[in-house]
């Protein structure tokens, strides 16, 4: 055999053993993304999580600020006890296996207990999402991930107005908005919202807060999110929240043109 | 050897080796394990490039469902009107393709009557069933059931599936539209109507799919899934609403008897309906899930409850049919997988 033509052979010798198959292997895939079994996202004292896969030989790690967890994040042993705000973000890691995408959920600790005088909507939301209505922003529920589960409040191009009367005005210094993000449902976030409250129903109200919302990208994921507006403390028995919807759907969406929808479940004042 | 896998395995390899022949020689000679999935006594390797296709030649969109005809050929339908139908032999090698005339092809039932096999194609673009013999002539309609007095327009009904009881009689699921089950005679003449949407169990919510469940001999029943409540809900066959399988995060598609055990594709395992997940379920003969291949383990807790299913590894991404042979291997459609072909599993 000319020795030119040897060369190829023993480069190729190796790979033999891998041709001999088709069936897949594990590397070929991802690991599930962990699943969480919880009391809900709201918490009193404390919020009890449980992770899991169901994959023998499979690690979680999971971290709770909101980044994504790598080989080193802290490893899941037992329940979780969160004690305060977090943002789990949970992945699972095998050696046989590529790890898995990240699965997350937001963690809350409820906000006080409000005596609702009155709840209203300046436009009613979708007649097919009408949610639990206006006093249902304020009851302390909230939705799951599905915007059907008859929690969630949908808007189609509309902002929304809220306004509550308390009966008795506890300091509030921090406000949270519970909102869906779902671009592929044509669900998209608030662009921004304005708290505004009053000594009067009828009186002066006086802007005391406000956050803009930067606008997820076609690679964002679909998940529930806490939108924050810190406030002087405040002890007003007047408020009014303005979420201004996300407008028309951008260039790169499917639906480019048409207007968002917004989907909240639940307003705390802490 | 087969040439996909040499392309898959031995180019990457091979360039490799071209580049960097330490990293390749050691990523060559990493052993080789074949990854098994399922539980119990169904368990599976894994077959991702059978039945694969020149995409130029015999595309498809959504690989919807699979049958197996009586010549052992398994026939896969899908929304692709350049050819609706796929026939294939058991090895994944093409024998033909027919169909051109079904944009909403979705649901595929294979019926023997008096010796022949036919195929009932729910179409829901069409809003209409489609009887045709196994080559593909049309040997009776369905359209719209106008005489119900329960829909109005055409567009209200979105067949997904059909089901053939052994009298010739046929049973429609109409689980994208008003989700009712239509009762037919075998010449098409309605004879009953039940289900619909509303509270309780006897109704539904995407009555997606429906199958004759012949396991108990002599009385026939109706399996019909509600696939967004995650249930299998047996009927009579002039449907009475007889048992519950609650079957929690499997979004079932069709249920599929075969030999004593019922094997069901869940196209995901959370919402949206596109998360990328999805998972096989396998029921055994007392309907207690056996085994749940690319997913997680099947467990009960102590008071008989399944704890909630879900895909442990990504081999699949929103299964819509599991067509079994008879050697109890698994064909495995698609749905929204980026138009790929179908998937093998093969028991061990």
């Amino acid at each position: 055999m000319n020795k030119n033509h040897f060369i190829p052979l023993l480069v190729l010798l190796p790979v033999l053993p891998l041709c001999a198959q088709h069936y897949a292997e594990g590397r070929e895939f991802r690991l599930g993304a962990p699943q969480m079994e919880h009391g809900g996202q709201l918490f009193q004292d404390s919020a009890v999580v449980r992770l899991s896969l169901g994959w023998e030989g499979a690690v979680i790690r999971y971290t709770l600020d909101g980044s994504l967890p790598d080989e080193k994040s802290a490893l899941y042993r037992e329940p979780l006890v969160i004690w305060q705000d977090a943002r789990l973000q949970a992945r699972a890691f095998h050696p046989s296996f590529q790890p898995s995408e990240p699965s997350g959920l937001e963690f809350v600790r409820r906000g006080q207990k409000l005596k609702v005088a009155s709840a209203a909507l300046g436009q009613a939301p979708a007649q097919q999402y009408p949610g639990r209505g206006a006093n249902g922003l304020v009851d302390g529920r909230k939705g799951s991930a599905d915007f059907r589960d008859g929690e969630w409040l949908g808007f189609n191009g509309a902002d929304v107005v809220f306004q509550l009367a308390l009966e008795d005005a506890a300091e509030t210094s921090e406000i949270l908005i519970s909102a869906l993000s779902d671009p592929g449902s044509w669900i998209f976030p608030p662009a921004a919202i304005e708290v505004w409250a009053g000594a009067k129903e009828e009186g002066h109200f006086l802007k005391i807060g406000e956050a803009g919302i930067a606008p997820p990208g076609p690679e964002a994921l679909a998940g529930m999110a806490f939108f924050r507006i810190d406030i002087p403390p405040t002890a007003a028995p007047y408020w009014e929240i303005r979420i201004r919807h996300f407008g028309l759907l951008p260039e790169w969406h499917q639906g480019k043109g048409a207007p968002a929808w917004l989907f909240i479940d639940e307003i705390i004042f802490r | 050897m087969e040439r996909r896998a040499f392309i898959k395995y031995g180019a990457a390899a091979l360039a490799g080796a071209i580049l960097a022949p330490a990293a390749a020689a050691r990523a060559a000679w990493q052993p080789f394990r074949e990854l098994i999935i399922g539980h119990n006594s169904h368990r599976y390797r894994i077959d991702m490039n059978w039945g694969a296709l020149n995409a130029q030649f015999y595309p498809v969109n959504d690989c919807h469902e699979m049958v197996q005809d009586s010549k052992g050929r398994i026939l896969l339908l899908t929304n692709h009107t350049r050819n609706n139908v796929i026939v294939y032999d058991k090895s994944g090698r093409l024998l033909e393709v027919w169909g051109t005339e079904y944009p909403g092809a979705h649901g595929l039932t294979l019926s023997r009557e008096n010796g022949e096999d036919f195929l009932y194609i729910s179409d829901n673009s069409r809003h209409e069933v489609i009887k045709t013999t196994i080559d593909g002539r049309v040997a009776l309609i369905l359209p719209w059931p106008a005489e119900s007095g329960k829909y109005e327009r055409a567009d209200q009904y979105i067949p997904t599936e059909t089901a053939v009881a052994p009298n010739g009689d046929i049973y429609v699921a109409d689980g994208y539209g008003l989700q009712y089950i239509l009762h037919y005679n075998a010449r098409g003449e309605l004879l009953n109507i039940f289900g619909g949407r509303g509270e309780g169990e006897q109704f539904f919510d995407n009555a997606h799919g429906i199958c004759l469940d012949t396991r108990s001999p002599g009385s026939p029943t109706l399996l019909i899934t509600a696939r967004m409540q995650n249930k299998l809900k047996r009927f009579s066959l002039d449907g009475k609403l007889l048992e519950l399988i609650h079957l929690p995060g499997a979004y079932i598609c069709r249920p599929v008897v075969h030999g004593d055990h019922v094997y069901l594709a869940a196209l995901v395992s959370r919402l949206p309906m596109d998360s990328g997940t999805g998972f096989i379920t396998i029921l055994g003969p007392d309907n207690k899930v056996v085994s749940v291949p690319g997913g997680s383990r099947p467990e009960y807790d102590a008071g008989g409850k399944l704890i909630p299913l879900h895909q442990a590894v990504k081999v699949f991404r929103h299964p819509h049919d599991v067509c079994v042979d008879e050697d109890e291997n698994l064909y495995v459609a698609q749905w929204n997988s980026g138009k790929t072909y179908p998937v093998k599993l093969e028991r061990v």
